[in-house]
C-alpha cells in the first residue's frame, strides 16, 4: 500500500542497497542517526552520570573518588525534594492540562476541511516561532499583577483584587501547555486521521450522539497518539529551563534552575550532575511506565491476531 | 435455531422515498427518485459509480441530509430524524467494526446506546452473535477473524438493534469471489429469515441478480428501471439498463411490416427480427437479444437468411467458464454475440461461415 522506497541514485544508478538484506539496509539507513545519536548524546550522558558519583564537592573543593555523597545530599535536604516534587508536578499537570485543549485542536486538524486545519495548525505551530525569551516575557505582561489578565478580570467585574499568576506555577504551566501544544496536538491528530471514518458513522448508526461516539470510539482509538504527545509533553517541560526561570522565578523553581545555579553560581558540577541524573531517571520512568501501560492495554486490538 | 428470537421480532416496515434528491452546488446528485421497498423484501440498486446509489443509501441511513424530498418507514416520516435516533441497521462496505472492542463487545454497543439493562443487553448479544453462528469468538478481537467473520460480526451487530430497515453497502466488494458467494446465501438466507426490510447498494450485476426481490437499476440519480431480476433481466425498459444488465445485442432497427401483435423490423445492416408488444405507433425501435437465445451453426458461404437469422463469420470464441462466447461479424457490418453451454453444440472454428438464428419471441424491442 505505501510509497515502494526508490532504491536509485539521483543520477537513475540502482542504488547497491538493494542486493543486500532487508534488514542491514534497515541498520545501514538507521546508521548515521544512530551514529550521530551515541557520539552526541548517549556519551556525554553517561559521562555526566559517571560524574555524579565519581566526585563530590566539600567546602568549596572537589574530592575524587567513588561516592554516593551527591545523591545522599539531595535526599537529606528538604530543598532539593520540594523542587523535585514541584518539578514533575508541573510536568504532569502541563501534560493533563494540554489534552482537553488538544483534542478540540486534533479533531478539526484531522477532520475539518483544509481551511480549517490549515489554521488550526498555524495556530497551534505558531508559538514555536517566536524566540522563547520573547514568548516568556509576553506571557509575563499577561500574567502580571498589574497586567492583561487582571486588567480584563477587573474590567469584566469578574474580581476586584485578581490573584496574580506570575511567578506561581500555574504561570509555568500555562506558557509550558502554549508552547508544547503542537507535541500533543499532531500526535493526536495524527491518530484521530487514522480511524477509519466509517467506524465512527458505524457509531451514530448504531444510536451514538456525537459526544457518546467521541468518548467510545475516538478517544480510545486515538489513545496511542495521545500516548506519544503526552509523554513528549511531559519530558519537555520537566526539562524546560527558560520559562521557568522567567515565568517561575524563585517561588516555583524548577530543575533546571536548581542545576543552574550548582553550576554558575555554586560551581559544583558533581552535584548539578546529580540533579540532573535524577531529573532524567524521572522522565525516563514516567514515559516507560506510561507507554508500556498503553501496549498491555492495546497491543491486541491493533491486529497482531492470527486468523487473518 | 433462533426462531423464537426471530418471531418476537418487530414487525417489517415499507420504505418509501419520495422525490428524494440530494445537490452539491448545482450538481444533482440524486435527481428525485420515488422507491418503494415492500415490507420483508430485499430491493438491491444496482449501477455503475457515480449513478447515486450510494448517496441515497446514505440518505436513507441518515449520514447525509437530503436537499428535497421524503423517506418513510411505514407511517413515519424519517426525512428529519437524526441518524443516532433513526434505528437502522448498516453494513458497512468494509465493515466498520470497532477495533477496541471485543466481537460481543461490538455486538452489544447499539444495545447500550438503548439500555442500561446488562442482563438483556448480554442475552441479546448471544442471540445475535448465534444467528451468524459465532458465539464461539465472542471475546475475539476483529483483527483476529477473518474477512467472512469480520462481515458476519458487522451484521450481527447491525441486526441486534432490531432495526427498522436494514442497509447494505456494497456488503461483498472485498471478499474474494469464493466466499463472496457464500457470504451472499448467507445473507440472503438470514435476511429472509428475519423478515427484515433490506435495502442493497451494488455495482455488481450478478451480485443483485442473486440477492434481491427487485432491483432499481439507477443511473445519473434518476430510476432507470425498478422490476424484479427476472424483468430488468428479460425485459429491459431502457437501452441503459439493457445495455448494464448482461450481455445483449442492441442493434437499432425500422418497422418494415406489422402482423398483428408481431413487427417485423430491419436493422441498419439489413437483418430482420420481429418483435413483439412495440407500441403501434413506433416506427423504429432498439431490439436487444440476449446471447444465449442465438443459436449458431455452420453453413454455406452463399446461402440466404430469413428474419430471425444472421450470416456471418466467426470472429473469436471466448470460453468464461460454464459458458462459450462466439463473437460472430455480421455480413451487414454489425456484430453479434452468441453464448452456449461450454462443450455442447457443433465443433466450430474462427474464421468458419455461421448462420445465427434465434426465436422471434426471445427479441425484445425497446420503443
Amino acid at each position: 500500500m505505501g510509497l515502494q522506497p526508490r532504491r536509485t541514485l539521483a543520477d537513475g544508478r540502482a542504488l547497491p542497497l538493494h542486493a543486500l538484506p532487508p534488514a542491514l539496509t534497515g541498520s545501514l539507513l538507521a546508521a548515521p542517526a544512530a551514529i550521530f545519536l551515541v557520539l552526541a548524546f548517549v556519551v556525554p550522558i553517561a559521562e555526566m552520570v559517571g560524574y555524579s558519583v565519581t566526585a563530590h564537592v566539600t567546602q568549596g573543593t572537589t574530592v575524587g573518588g567513588l561516592t554516593l555523597e551527591n545523591y545522599a545530599r539531595l535526599f537529606r535536604s528538604e530543598l532539593y525534594w520540594v523542587v523535585l516534587l514541584r518539578t514533575l508536578r508541573i510536568a504532569l499537570v502541563t501534560s493533563l492540562v494540554s489534552i482537553p485543549i488538544a483534542y478540540p485542536l486534533a479533531v478539526v486538524l484531522a477532520r475539518g476541511g483544509p481551511f480549517w486545519s490549515r489554521l488550526v495548525m498555524f495556530t497551534v505551530i505558531s508559538p514555536l516561532l517566536v524566540l522563547v525569551v520573547v514568548r516568556a516575557y509576553g506571557w509575563k505582561l499577561i500574567l502580571a499583577k498589574q497586567g492583561f489578565l487582571s486588567w480584563l478580570i477587573k474590567g469584566v467585574g469578574l474580581s476586584a483584587s485578581p490573584p496574580a499568576l506570575l511567578y506561581t506555577e500555574w504561570a509555568v504551566v500555562i506558557a509550558s501547555a502554549h508552547v508544547f501544544l503542537p507535541f500533543v496536538v499532531l500526535p493526536l491528530a495524527g491518530a484521530i486521521g487514522k480511524i477509519d471514518p466509517a467506524v465512527e458513522e458505524a457509531a451514530r448508526t448504531l444510536g451514538a450522539g456525537r459526544w457518546t461516539m467521541f468518548r467510545r470510539i475516538v478517544v480510545p482509538l486515538s489513545l496511542p497518539g495521545l500516548a506519544v504527545g503526552v509523554t513528549l509533553v511531559f519530558s519537555l517541560t520537566a526539562s524546560a529551563y527558560v520559562t521557568p526561570q522567567i515565568l517561575g522565578g524563585n517561588f516555583a523553581a524548577m530543575l533546571g534552575t536548581l542545576v543552574q545555579q550548582q553550576i554558575l553560581s555554586v560551581n559544583d558540577w558533581p552535584f548539578a550532575a546529580a540533579l540532573a541524573t535524577v531529573l532524567l531517571a524521572m522522565t525516563l520512568l514516567a514515559n516507560l511506565v506510561l507507554l508500556r501501560l498503553f501496549e498491555r492495554r492495546f497491543g491486541r486490538w491493533v491486529g497482531r491476531g492470527g486468523g487473518r | 435455531m433462533t426462531e423464537v428470537a426471530v418471531s418476537a421480532r418487530r414487525e417489517a416496515v415499507r420504505l418509501r422515498l419520495a422525490g428524494l434528491s440530494k445537490a452539491y452546488g448545482s450538481s444533482a446528485v440524486v435527481d428525485g427518485i420515488d422507491l418503494q421497498v415492500e415490507p420483508g423484501q430485499l430491493m438491491a440498486l444496482l449501477g455503475p459509480s457515480g449513478c447515486g446509489k450510494t448517496t441515497t443509501l446514505r440518505m436513507v441511513a441518515g449520514l447525509v441530509a437530503p436537499s428535497g424530498g421524503d423517506i418513510l418507514f411505514g407511517e413515519d416520516r424519517v426525512t428529519r430524524v437524526p441518524v443516532h435516533h433513526r434505528n437502522v441497521g448498516v453494513l458497512f462496505q468494509n465493515y466498520a467494526l470497532f477495533p477496541h472492542m471485543t466481537v460481543a463487545g461490538n455486538v452489544a454497543f447499539g444495545l447500550e446506546m438503548r439500555s442500561s439493562d446488562r442482563g438483556a443487553i448480554a442475552r441479546k448479544v448471544g442471540e445475535a452473535l448465534d444467528l451468524v453462528h459465532l458465539t464461539a469468538f465472542a471475546e475475539r478481537y476483529p483483527a483476529e477473524l477473518s474477512g467472512g467473520q469480520q462481515q458476519r460480526v458487522a451484521l450481527a451487530r447491525a441486526l441486534a438493534i432490531e432495526p427498522s430497515i436494514l442497509l447494505l453497502d456494497e456488503p461483498f466488494a472485498a471478499l474474494d469471489r469464493k466466499l463472496r458467494e457464500e457470504m451472499q446465501i448467507q445473507i440472503k438466507d438470514l435476511q429472509r429469515r428475519v423478515g427484515i426490510t433490506t435495502v442493497m447498494v451494488t455495482h455488481d450485476q450478478e451480485e443483485a441478480l442473486t440477492m434481491s426481490d427487485r432491483i432499481a437499476v439507477m443511473n445519473a440519480g434518476r430510476i432507470e428501471q425498478c422490476g424484479t431480476p427476472g424483468d430488468v433481466y428479460d425485459r429491459p425498459a431502457t437501452v441503459f439498463v439493457a445495455g448494464f444488465i448482461g450481455t445483449t445485442n442492441l442493434w437499432h432497427g425500422t418497422v418494415v411490416r406489422r402482423d398483428g401483435a408481431e413487427a417485423l423490423v430491419r436493422t441498419s445492416a439489413g437483418c430482420l427480427l420481429t418483435v413483439r408488444g412495440l407500441p403501434a405507433e413506433a416506427g423504429e425501435t432498439m431490439t436487444c437479444l440476449r446471447p444465449e437465445s442465438i443459436r449458431v451453426r455452420p453453413a454455406a458461404e452463399r446461402s440466404d437468411a430469413a428474419a430471425n437469422e444472421a450470416l456471418g463469420t466467426l470472429d473469436r470464441i471466448i470460453h468464461r467458464g460454464s459458458l462459450t462466447e462466439l463473437h460472430v461479424r455480421l455480413a451487414g457490418g454489425d456484430s453479434l454475440i452468441a453464448a452456449r453451454p461450454s462443450g455442447e453444440g457443433e465443433p466450430l472454428a474462427p474464421g468458419q461461415t455461421v448462420l445465427a438464428a434465434w426465436s422471434g419471441d426471445k427479441v425484445h424491442g425497446l420503443a
